[in-house]
This record gives C-alpha cells, sequence and structure tokens, in this order.
C-alpha cells in the first residue's frame, strides 16, 4: 500500500506561497459565469491577509465560492486556496449564524432518515410547484432546482438482505462507504460496486458510519461536520485495524476523508491519519489493483458513446481518470468532457441566489452534451449527474454501473 | 503499468515534450502540481533577441547542448501543431518581429500568433492603442506616449467601451476573452466602437484579450465588420495568448493518447542510477514507472528551482543539488532589472540532456532535463526563454527515440 | 520664496509634526520643513510599536511611565492608525528566569498595567508561539502605523493653519549676530530657493539633528543608532509579542498592518544616510524569530530595512559607544545657553510613542524664548475625526466589500473600488485622490501614504497600473513617468534584496519577467532622476 503522510503545512500558511500569478483567477468556473465572486484570489491568499482570528472577516461575498476546487488544483505553487475559503466561510457562519437553508442543506443524512421512512409519499413535496415557491421564499432553496427521488428501501438495507457479500471470500477486503446518495437515492450505485467486488473476490463488509460531513462543511457548519467526522474516525478505524480498505463510490465521500477532515475541518487525529491512508475513491482502488495485475478483466466489449465527465471532487484526488481509461478498454468512445465543473458543487447550486451562476457555470458542459449527444453521459459524482440530467435531459451514471455492465455483457 | 515516458511539469516544454511523445505514439504520462508557465507568459516564442546566439551559443548555454538542428525541427513541429490547432503561429527561424509592449516599449519574438501580427512595428501605417475603460491592466496613455517618443506614425489613444465586464468585481484578460468568444458579444461590440473609430487609423492594438477559444474569428469578424486591423498587446498576467497555447497543446496531447494529471506534488528519487517518480496528492503516495523521465518543472518561478535560507539550491523533485556561491547575496545585483546571476542557475546538462552531478557524470542515464531549469542562460537578457523550452524539449524526445 | 513665520519647524517625522501640530494649536504661525516627504526619515522606518512602556520598565523608569500614559492618550486622539493589539512579554527558553519578576514588580512601580497570564492562555491567543514559553504577561501595547499617524498629523497641521511643506531641503541658517532669525534652503521638485525668516527655529531633524546644529555652528553629538527589521508576509501573530528578558537584538515582534515586524538589531553607523544590511544580521533576527514562533523560518520574508535612531551622545559622556545604552530618553538643547546662540532649540533623542510629550516640552520652551503665554492644548484635541475607531487589519477589505455593490454601470467610468495594489487594497479612487491631494508624481510616496506596493507581489502588479494613473492624471512627460515606475521598482528592490531566499526569489523572478519580459522597461527612456531625498539605505 502506498505510504501515507498528512500536509505539514496548515492550509492558511499555505498564502505565504502565492505569488499573485492569477493562474487561479484565469481557471475559476465561478468568476468566469459571476461578478459577484471577485474569484479565488481574491478571497483566498489576498483577503487572508486582513482577516484576524479573533475578529470577524467582512467580506461575505466569499460566500459564492462553490468550493469546487479548481483554484487550488491549478495553482503551481501549492497555495490551498478552495480550503482556505471554505475555512473562512465557516468562520462567517460561526460569528453570524448558519442560515436555516444551510443548515437543512447540510443534513442530507436526515433528509435521507426521514425520506426513507416515509416513501413514497416523501417524494412528492418536492414535486409541488407552490410548496416549491414557498420553501425557495421562506429558505432560500431554488424553486427550479430538482431533488432526486428517494429509494424504495435503502441501500444497507438490501445489503443486510443480499447473501452476496458473504459469498465472496478472498484475501483483500474491503470495508464499503456508501454515503448517503447510495444509500438513501441509488442503491444501484453501491450495489454495482458490490458487484464489481464480487466478481473480483474481495470480501466486502459494510461499516457502520455518516454521511461524511461535507454536506455541513460546505454549508460553513464546521461544529456539526467535526462530530460527523469523528464518528466516521471511529467507526472505521477499526475495520482498517482488522485489514480492510475503505473504498467509496462517491469521490467526494472519499476526498473529505482522505484530505478535507484535515486541511479544512483541521482535525489532527492519528486514527484520522490511519483511516485516510487507507480510503480510496473506488476508481482509485480498481486501477491500484489493476496495475498490481491483480484485476479481472474479463469485460465484454461493446460499443457506446459516452461523454465522461471528471468531477470536480475526483479530479481533486490526483489519480488521473482511470475511469475513462476503463470505458475505452469495454469498448467504448469516450469523450471526455472539456468543462472545469458541472456548477452545482454540491448544494451550491440549489441556492436561490446561487441557482443561475451554477447553469453559467456548467453551460459548456451542457453544450458539449448537446453537441456530442451521447446516450449517456457518465460522472462520478451524485449531485453533478443530478444537475446535468436536469439540464440536459441526458440520463448520467456512475462509471461503475458501467463496469458492473461490462462484467455482466449487457446494461441493466 | 509502465509508460515509455513521464514528464514532470505543464509549462510549455512539459506540454511540448508531451505532445511530440503522444504524436510518436509514446505512452506519455504528464504530472503537474499545477499548471504553468503558459499562463504568464506572453504568448509568443522568443528564440534569441540576437540570432548568432543561436549560431554560436557560449558552450554551457542550453542551445549548445541541444544544437541547430533540434531548434529548427522544434519550431517547426510547434508550427504544425499551432496550426493544425487552427491557432497558426507566424514567424521564421533566425528572424524576429518587433512588437510594442504594454509601457511602449519594444520586445522581441520569433513566432507570434496571427492576434499579433498587425503590431509589427516595422510596418509603416499609423496605429492606434485601446483603453478599455474599466480595465487596470492595460494602460494605454502611457504606452502611447511612449511609443510617440520613437515611432512618429502613432496617434492619440482611443477609448473603446467594453460592455458587461464584471462590475462588482475587477476583470482580467480572461474575463474579456471569453465574452469576445461569443458572436452576439461581438456584434454588440462591433455597434459601440463604430463611433470611436470614425476617423482613427485602420490598425488599433488592444490589450491581449481578444477570445480564449477562437480568437481568431473574433479578430476576423471586429475587422471585417469595421474595416481596420485588430493586434493584440500582451499586458500582466493572466495571460490570454499564453491560454490559449496551453490549451491546444492539452489538447493535442491528450487527442494523441497523453495522459495527463494535474494537482499532485512530484517526487522525483534516483535508485541503482535509474530516476523513479511518484506522486503526492493530499499525502497519498503513488508510484508511476516509466522508461524515460522528462523533467520540465521550471525555474525559480515555477517551482522546479528552491533556493534555501542557509544559501543551499537544489531541483524540487530530485534533490539535485545546483552548484551556486553560498552567499546569497552573490546570488542578486543591486540593481532590480538585473542582470542578476541567479537567472543562469540550474541544471547542467550534456547532449543527450541528462543532468550531470557534480563529476560531470548523468545523474541517472534515463532522466532528461529541459526547459527553464537549465543553467547556463539569461533568459530575460537574451530573449531566449521559450526558444530553450520547446528545442530542449524535441531534443529530449529525439534521444528516447 | 520668501516668507516670514513665528515658529519654523525642521523636520517631518513624529517629533517636527507634533511640534507644528502643538505650535499651531496655541495659535502661532508655523511653518514646517521636511526634506523628503512625511516619515520619510525614522518614523517611517521603524516598528510601528506603539510602546505599554514594558520594555522600559527596569532600564528607563522615567521613560516607561511616559509611554504608558502617552499610549493611553494617543488611542483617544488618533485612534484610526492605532490597532489594539495588545502585547505579550513572553520567557523563552534561552531567556533568564529571573527577569520575569523583575519585570512584573517594575511594571507595578511604573504604573504600567500588567496582567500575568498562563503560557497555555498566551499560546492559545498565539497558536504559533514557542510552546516552551515559561511565564507570559499581558501589557497595553498597540501598533501604530506611522504613515497613517504623519498624515494624519501632517492634516491637523494644516487645519489648524500651520504650513508643511514637503521636499524643501534646508542648506543654510540665515544667523544675525548671535541669533538665529532664519533658514534659506531647496524645493527639490521645482528647485526654487527659499527663504524663511523665523522668531525661533525648532530643529526636530532627528538623526540628521547634527547637521542642522552644525549649519548653526552648534555641535550635537547625534549618533545614527542603526536597527534592523524584517517585515514577514503574514500576521504570525495579532499580539505584540515581546521577550521578556533585558532588552536585546530581535526581541519583538509587531503585527502592524498586513504583516508582522520583528526587530531590531542596534550598530552605531556614521552616516543616517548610507548604510548596508548585512547578511549576518538578517541571519540574526531570523535566529531570534524562532525563539519566539519556532516556524518562523518557514513562513515567508517580505522585505528587510533599517531605521536609524536618533540617539543624543552627551558630549560629556564620551564613553558611551554601545548605542543600546545611550538614552532613548528625548534631550532639548536650549542653544542659547548651551553655545551661546539664540533663536533655536533642538529636539533630539526620544521614541515615537512619546512624541505628543516631547512637542509639548519644546514649545513650552520656545513659549518661554518668546514671552509667550500660551497652553497646550495637544492633550484635549483630537488628531482624527470624532467618529474615527481604533484601526483594525480587516478594515480595507471590510470597506471594499460595503463599497462594492452599490455600482451601476460598468461602461461609464473605472469603477472607483478597482483595486489598484492588490496586496495591500489600495483602490484607484485612493490613488487619484492622493494625487489630488499632493500632486507628486512620485511612486514612493503613494506607497508612504497608502501602502502602495508592500505585499507579496512587490509591486509586480501595481506598480504599472498606478503609473498608468499617475500619467493619465498628471500627464506627465513619458520620460518622467518611465523614472518614477523603474525608481520605485528599484527602491521595492532594495528592501527584498537582503531576504531573498525561497518565495522571495520565486517572486521576483515573476517580478523580473513581468517587467523586463513584457513590459520591457529596461529599454524606456528616462529623466534625471528627480532628486528625491534621503537616497534611504544602500546594502
Amino acid at each position: 500500500m502506498p505510504a501515507h503522510s498528512l500536509p505539514s503545512l496548515s492550509t492558511q500558511i499555505t498564502s505565504d506561497l502565492c505569488i499573485k500569478c492569477n493562474i487561479c483567477a484565469s481557471a475559476c468556473p465561478v468568476a468566469a459565469a459571476a461578478d459577484r465572486f471577485p474569484g479565488p484570489k481574491a478571497v483566498g491568499p489576498q483577503a487572508q491577509r486582513f482577516r484576524h482570528p479573533r475578529l470577524p472577516s467582512p467580506d461575505k461575498s466569499l460566500d459564492y465560492c462553490s468550493g469546487c476546487g479548481v483554484c487550488s488544483l491549478v495553482c503551481p505553487h501549492g497555495v490551498q486556496i478552495a480550503e482556505m475559503n471554505a475555512i473562512a466561510r465557516a468562520e462567517i457562519f460561526k460569528r453570524d449564524g448558519l442560515p436555516l437553508r444551510n443548515w437543512a442543506l447540510g443534513r442530507s443524512e436526515l433528509l435521507g432518515k426521514v425520506g426513507s421512512l416515509f416513501w413514497p409519499l416523501s417524494n412528492v413535496p418536492f414535486k409541488i410547484k407552490p410548496l416549491r415557491v414557498v420553501i425557495e421564499k421562506v429558505m432560500g432553496i431554488d424553486a427550479r432546482a430538482r431533488f432526486p427521488d428517494f429509494s424504495r428501501g435503502t441501500f444497507r438495507a438490501w445489503f443486510k438482505r443480499s447473501a452476496a457479500a458473504k459469498r465472496t471470500m478472498g484475501a483483500r477486503k474491503v470495508a464499503y462507504f456508501h454515503g448517503c446518495a447510495s444509500n438513501y437515492y441509488e442503491p444501484r450505485i453501491a450495489q454495482a460496486a458490490i458487484e464489481v467486488f464480487e466478481r473480483n473476490q474481495i470480501k466486502v463488509a459494510l461499516p457502520e458510519q455518516n454521511c461524511c460531513g461535507l454536506p455541513m462543511q460546505s454549508n460553513g457548519d464546521f461544529e456539526s461536520a467535526r462530530v460527523y467526522a469523528r464518528n466516521n474516525i471511529r467507526k472505521l478505524a477499526r475495520w482498517v485495524r482488522e485489514g480492510y480498505d475503505i473504498v467509496g463510490a462517491s469521490t467526494s465521500c472519499t476526498l473529505a476523508i482522505k484530505h478535507e477532515y484535515h486541511a479544512v475541518l483541521g482535525i489532527d487525529d492519528p486514527a484520522l491519519e490511519l483511516v485516510a491512508t487507507n480510503t480510496y475513491d473506488i476508481f482509485e482502488y480498481l486501477a491500484m489493483l489493476d496495475d498490481e495485475g491483480l484485476l479481472n478483466t474479463r469485460f465484454v466489449k461493446r460499443a457506446e458513446t459516452v461523454v465522461y465527465h471528471a468531477p470536480c471532487q475526483q479530479r481533486t484526488h490526483g489519480f488521473g481518470r482511470p475511469a475513462a481509461d476503463f470505458m475505452r478498454r469495454f469498448g467504448f468512445a469516450v469523450i471526455e468532457s472539456k468543462a472545469d465543473c458541472c456548477g452545482v458543487a454540491g448544494t451550491y447550486g440549489l441556492k436561490k441566489e446561487k441557482y443561475d451562476i451554477a447553469v453559467a457555470v456548467g453551460q459548456p458542459l451542457f453544450q458539449q452534451i448537446a453537441d456530442e449527444n451521447p446516450n449517456r453521459v457518465v460522472c462520478d459524482s451524485e449531485t453533478c449527474r443530478w444537475w446535468i440530467e436536469a439540464h440536459t435531459g441526458k440520463k448520467a451514471v456512475h462509471p461503475i454501473e458501467v463496469m458492473a455492465e461490462a462484467y455482466r455483457g449487457r446494461r441493466q | 503499468m509502465a509508460y515509455d515516458i513521464l514528464i514532470i511539469g505543464a509549462g510549455l516544454s512539459g506540454l511540448f515534450a508531451g505532445c511530440l511523445a503522444a504524436r510518436r505514439r509514446k505512452k506519455t504520462l504528464l504530472l503537474a502540481r499545477g499548471v504553468g508557465g503558459t499562463h504568464i507568459g506572453a504568448g509568443t516564442i522568443g528564440v534569441a533577441d540576437d540570432p548568432s546566439l543561436v549560431k554560436r551559443p557560449p558552450p554551457d548555454h542550453p542551445y549548445a547542448a541541444v544544437g541547430k538542428k533540434s531548434m529548427q525541427a522544434a519550431l517547426d513541429e510547434f508550427r504544425i501543431i499551432c496550426a493544425e490547432a487552427g491557432y497558426p503561429m507566424r514567424g521564421e527561424p533566425g528572424k524576429n518581429f518587433s512588437l510594442p509592449t504594454a509601457t511602449g516599449a519594444a520586445r522581441h519574438a520569433c513566432l507570434i500568433p496571427e492576434t499579433m501580427i498587425a503590431g509589427d512595428l516595422s510596418r509603416p501605417e499609423p496605429f492606434a492603442l485601446a483603453h478599455f475603460p474599466g480595465f487596470r491592466d492595460f494602460s494605454a496613455a502611457f504606452a502611447a506616449a511612449n511609443i510617440r517618443l520613437q515611432i512618429t506614425n502613432h496617434q492619440l489613444p482611443i477609448a473603446l467601451p467594453l460592455p458587461h465586464l464584471p462590475i462588482h468585481r475587477d476583470s482580467y484578460a480572461t474575463d474579456i476573452a471569453r465574452l469576445f468568444d461569443r458572436p452576439d458579444y461581438r456584434n454588440e461590440v462591433i455597434a459601440a466602437w463604430e463611433p470611436s473609430l470614425a476617423g482613427a487609423p485602420k490598425r488599433i492594438g488592444l490589450p491581449a484579450a481578444l477570445g480564449l477559444q477562437c480568437a481568431l474569428e473574433a479578430k476576423r469578424h471586429i475587422e471585417s465588420a469595421l474595416g481596420l486591423e485588430l493586434f493584440e498587446i500582451p499586458i500582466l498576467p493572466p495571460s490570454v495568448p499564453g491560454l490559449r497555447l496551453f490549451n491546444l497543446l492539452r489538447d493535442d496531447f491528450q487527442n494523441h493518447g497523453g495522459r495527463l494529471i494535474i494537482g499532485p506534488t512530484v517526487k522525483g528519487r534516483i535508485e541503482n542510477g535509474t530516476a523513479a517518480v511518484s506522486a503526492d496528492t493530499n499525502g497519498r503516495v503513488k508510484d508511476y514507472k516509466a522508461e524515460v523521465v522528462i523533467l520540465a518543472s521550471g525555474g525559480f518561478l515555477n517551482g522546479g528551482l528552491i533556493a534555501k535560507f542557509d544559501g543551499a539550491i537544489h531541483d524540487s523533485v530530485f534533490g539535485l543539488p545546483i552548484e551556486a556561491p553560498a552567499q546569497r547575496s552573490a546570488w542578486t545585483s543591486e540593481h532590480f532589472l538585473g542582470p542578476h546571476p541567479f537567472a543562469k542557475f540550474g541544471l547542467r546538462v550534456n547532449k543527450t540532456l541528462q543532468p550531470l552531478d557534480a563529476n560531470g557524470k548523468p545523474a541517472a542515464p534515463n532522466l532528461r532535463a529541459i526547459g527553464s531549469i537549465l543553467a547556463g542562460a539569461d533568459r530575460l537578457s537574451e530573449g531566449s526563454r521559450e526558444g530553450i523550452e520547446l528545442a530542449s524539449a524535441w531534443r529530449a524526445v529525439e534521444t528516447t527515440a | 520664496m520668501k516668507l516670514s513665520t513665528e515658529i519654523l519647524i525642521l523636520g517631518g517625522g513624529a517629533t517636527g509634526l507634533g511640534a507644528a501640530w502643538d505650535a499651531a494649536l496655541r495659535g502661532f504661525k508655523t511653518v514646517l520643513l521636511e526634506k523628503g516627504d512625511l516619515a520619510h526619515g525614522t518614523s517611517g522606518r521603524y516598528h510601528g510599536l506603539l510602546h505599554s512602556g514594558g520594555r522600559y520598565v527596569l532600564r528607563d523608569p522615567q521613560s516607561a511611565r511616559e509611554c504608558a500614559a502617552e499610549n493611553a492618550l494617543l488611542r483617544r486622539l488618533m485612534p484610526s492608525c492605532i490597532e489594539d493589539t495588545g502585547g505579550l512579554f513572553v520567557t523563552a527558553p534561552a531567556d533568564p528566569a529571573d527577569y520575569a519578576d523583575q519585570f512584573f514588580a517594575a511594571c507595578k512601580t511604573c504604573a504600567v498595567p500588567v496582567i500575568e497570564t498562563s503560557p497555555a492562555e498566551a499560546l492559545q491567543r498565539e497558536p504559533l508561539l514557542n510552546p516552551k514559553i515559561t511565564r507570559a504577561f499581558r501589557v497595553e501595547d498597540a501598533s501604530c502605523d506611522s504613515f497613517d499617524a504623519l498624515h494624519l498629523l501632517a492634516r491637523a497641521v494644516r487645519a489648524a493653519n500651520g504650513e508643511v511643506m514637503l521636499r524643501h531641503r534646508v542648506t543654510q541658517i540665515i544667523r544675525s549676530g548671535n541669533r538665529i532669525v532664519g533658514v534659506t534652503g531647496e524645493n527639490l521638485v521645482t528647485g526654487e530657493s527659499f527663504t524663511i525668516y523665523a522668531d525661533i527655529v525648532l530643529n526636530c531633524a532627528g538623526a540628521w539633528a547634527g547637521r542642522i546644529a552644525a549649519m548653526a555652528g552648534c555641535e550635537v553629538k547625534v549618533t545614527p543608532g542603526k536597527g534592523l527589521m524584517i517585515a514577514m508576509n503574514s500576521r504570525l501573530v495579532n499580539t505584540v509579542i515581546n521577550r521578556c528578558k533585558p532588552p536585546s537584538d530581535g526581541d519583538i515582534i509587531v503585527p502592524v498592518g498586513t504583516v508582522s515586524v520583528i526587530g531590531t538589531t542596534d550598530t552605531a553607523v556614521p552616516n543616517p544616510d548610507k548604510y548596508a544590511i548585512e547578511d549576518w544580521e538578517v541571519e540574526l533576527l531570523m535566529a531570534e524569530g524562532e525563539q519566539i514562533i519556532p516556524s518562523f523560518r518557514q513562513h515567508r520574508a517580505l522585505r528587510a530595512w533599517a531605521g536609524v535612531r536618533p540617539l543624543y551622545e552627551d558630549t560629556k559622556k564620551e564613553e558611551q559607544k554601545d548605542s543600546r545604552l545611550m538614552s532613548r530618553a528625548h534631550a532639548l538643547l536650549d542653544h542659547e545657553s548651551r553655545d551661546g546662540v539664540a533663536g533655536m532649540l533642538s529636539m533630539v533623542g526620544g521614541k515615537f510613542t512619546t512624541f505628543r510629550r516631547m512637542a509639548q516640552l519644546l514649545v513650552d520652551t520656545a513659549c518661554a524664548k518668546l514671552g509667550a503665554e500660551r497652553k497646550c492644548l495637544t492633550k484635549d484635541t483630537l488628531i482624527d475625526s470624532p467618529d474615527a475607531k481604533l484601526h483594525t487589519v480587516s478594515k480595507r477589505l471590510a470597506s471594499l466589500e460595503s463599497n462594492k455593490w452599490h455600482v451601476a454601470s460598468s461602461t461609464a467610468q473605472p469603477p472607483s473600488h478597482q483595486i489598484i495594489c492588490e496586496c495591500e487594497l489600495v483602490t484607484r479612487a485612493q490613488i487619484e485622490s492622493h494625487l489630488r491631494e499632493s500632486g507628486s508624481p512620485i511612486l514612493n510616496d503613494l506607497r508612504r501614504d497608502l501602502r502602495l506596493g508592500m505585499g507579496p507581489c512587490q509591486a509586480g502588479f501595481c506598480a504599472y497600473r498606478a503609473v498608468g494613473i499617475i500619467h493619465e492624471t498628471l500627464q506627465l512627460a513619458p520620460p518622467i513617468s518611465n523614472s518614477q515606475l523603474l525608481q520605485f521598482l528599484q527602491e521595492r528592490w532594495k528592501g527584498e534584496r537582503p531576504v531573498m531566499w525561497g518565495h522571495s526569489l520565486r517572486s521576483l523572478e515573476f517580478d523580473l519577467h513581468i517587467y523586463r519580459n513584457l513590459l520591457g522597461v529596461d529599454t524606456l527612456p528616462v529623466e534625471r532622476e528627480i532628486e528625491v531625498y534621503p537616497t534611504e539605505q544602500t546594502s
């Protein structure tokens, strides 16, 4: 397994590395779409010089940062711009109080639990226009933003029913982190992941887990996010100690565990280091098996043209785009998205004052999809898939579903 | 999985080497911590202000290592790649254009994009400089005043309004360029500019921001509608012409099957005489295997070289020591504009572009160094930055054949 | 130009401006001459500490008392340039253990407010502090932006009908018998000569006071004490941190503006205009910084500079050669009783924190000499506007944030909130108003007035933008604009060069790339440099 060392310089101190070159400013998809956002350099390392840890930061315009992380990615000098902004935003909310909207959008797990309990009725309210208008007025969640449907039954319930995972006996053991989306909305994705593990003789366990906390973090509620993070660290560390790797298909959940718990939430804890070291995005994990010659590559080839959009969070992982490479091996024509971001950035695009910005950010991607007109769009992040579906009318799937099909030899 | 060629750095030299390798059907991986020098350059290719530098380089100059043939071949292939992308670069080796800068000085470049061609200072027709009110990165009045001192056929600066600039924050050149990419926006601009241009010269210089995706289309659209010639003048970063080069090289690289990973901190080590590379992303370290490793991590500016407080200088990826005086005060000149001794610090290489250790032996046979990390050139004084980047990239890929 | 006045003050530092303000408030016709810009000398080159008095409690109790009183007063009189950072005296492992108790007791004796706090609390307040500190005391230190303070004072002088004349160099002192009656000199911008007659001349030229006195035929020995300071790129601490030990090199870090400044060294130099910054001095401060903040060397050093303290050497005690041992307290010299030359008083030595008190003493004495009985009003007269508040580091960010949403259209005029210097958030409106007020094409004046070019990009972007605005606004001949640009870049370079390693070297290469490769400024035609005095340090 690869070595792991947590970043030594704390996030804020990386502002010292900034030489103001504007590379981040030229790459920021939000600034390109909205002049209400002063841009990553301005609200990041630049504004950082004017912030006082014991005094309020006055620049509320930094809330227009979507947290997509493109700035940190393109910076050649190692400034953790997006991370810096996330911290500054949380400080503002800590002082001014968290808006009800941000509180609610951070509670994906709670929403999922309630939604599953009252299924299928729970899917109705999100589709009642007048109610949505009221919600928009009261809470500032845009009435046009589409919410996914709750699934009938959760992934966890399915996993307990299904004996499949227990049949598999291999030396390699995975504790699966499903995240809220797979559990409450799209169990099919976690099911595909389990199927792929099974095809590779990997023993899968389902650890106790919480929401990764990223929705709270990106809505500025660090206190709650830390509670969730610490719970996850505690629950997952047990499995790691027993020789399991933590793998998830929701690329933002795994990134939160690997990177943001430390760099943004500031958690410094040996148990986190243990968990972070052993947590993988599912395609990072499969590519690693492939590199070691351990992957089952008996794919049934099939021609299909797809547009693959590597979401922001996936790129921040920094392991390239193995999903695209795999799909080419399945016989697919893969058109890679040229867009930096689809716009939604988790819950950013759901907010009333940001909905139009998020749509504008996604426009180049939507245009590319319209031009290429594929059957399906492939993307590793759930919120991005939902957003792309809403704005292009195309079906959007996770690459792990495509991989399960390639083993199976047919589309589901 | 092993690559034929692994390149470290996504600046001009790294990307160009990537294109060359991918075009030669090499399995190529490019790793970079961020995007590189293209975004802050002028988007032009300077080879040498004095062409004799290429013909008779000093023995320790990178041009001596790469050879004249590589320069010619590099410029030729670079022009092919640009032309195929629909963004031709004009000019010929051994000659230089003289173009106005944003202060009204003259700068030289061997290859320039078509968007700058009408700025050629050797042409006799009068021209004027346009100022975009509200845009802080270009002062037409200041540049024009300096140009008038040297060139008589220049006329007063003209203010050309740009609708829809950001109003709650300052605009960057990229904001303007994205607007110019839109035909409807160009039509609006044409209507808005027409009155201001009555009686103006038929050659207008503008800050370099004429579109990111379709600059030539934008230029021709406005030119034909208004019956004049436009030319771009490089301004403060971010560089729109540089971004165009980045985009076209990246696309060419990826279209030819090259793989690009931007984000990780790249670390190299030399084991049993062989260069090996790993990438550290958020603390996760992944090893990459390759037959040949090309180090294109840049000079001090782009993080390829690191100068320590205690006077030690080394390359940031492999930790190779760089020869330099131990006294920091000997690195720089007391004059800001230099020339500064540190400009020539870097890796010494042989004709295969293998970095040499203190004994003059290659540090690792499978390692090459290209671009601004190479020792022996004062790129600012020579006007040779991009020439070194392209020629060394070409030569390095040639050595892997 | 010829004019006459009642009180003529030489020197536009804190002492001189303080005296001019005091004299003007008392109703005297007052003129102040400064050979450079405001804050061109020592007042603009110190670390920015408004002393709590703690530093002096053991060695100079009188100074400690004065500092404590003036500190409290100035917070009320000129809050907008003072940040209430608070201060800590901390005992680092290398510091003498017995000093802390003596210090604490002496603070009590000198009425310097002090509270002992725990090292843990100090660390919570300042997380980068050395975790091995053993004692910590809270005092009322503050930081003061001396550029802002001096600009405020100059405005207050003018508001009280006094005159402040910048770039006026005195070349000769006019005597009539044994009495000084005026001065002649040169306006350095226009080249015109001037003569000013005065009832009394107050020599407040600081480190240069000896030269003025010499022109009057009096010997005043002022030893320039060079003190090196390094500005770190960010506020490593938000509280002034003092080492709890006898004063020595590198014993203080002051968060001032957007940076933190470590100071200082102390070396006697022969000439206040020419002195070098040595590598070893920089190394010494970086090493001392590590005692206070263990990660000190990992942070970016932005610039280094030296100020010359005007240390008055009593000619009777020639043996005091270590300049730190010379008194930092001020001395008022009456040249009539001392040298038999009437019509001039010199104020030498002293420190920024007590400038008001020194001015009062000086003008009181001048009143006595002039036979006028006029009460000092400076204790009860606000220098700031009545609604001014204490400065906070967020101030510029806050005003930018509140201004930028009130913009209607994009094409008419450049928005006033357009940021020209991004590192220090200097707007176009601020620059234009400076140019209206001063008419000066000198970029360095903009720096001193607005902090233009003081941030991590080291003028990489703002110098070009600002020179464009100056060129357009003042309609200059291009060679003058070009010279201003180059001179400014060169002045910035002097400060950067001593700390040229790591990130700073990267930044230098970037700035060189901008100014030489992209802009080609090395080939622009230049005018003979406008003679700006003093030439500042040479390295």
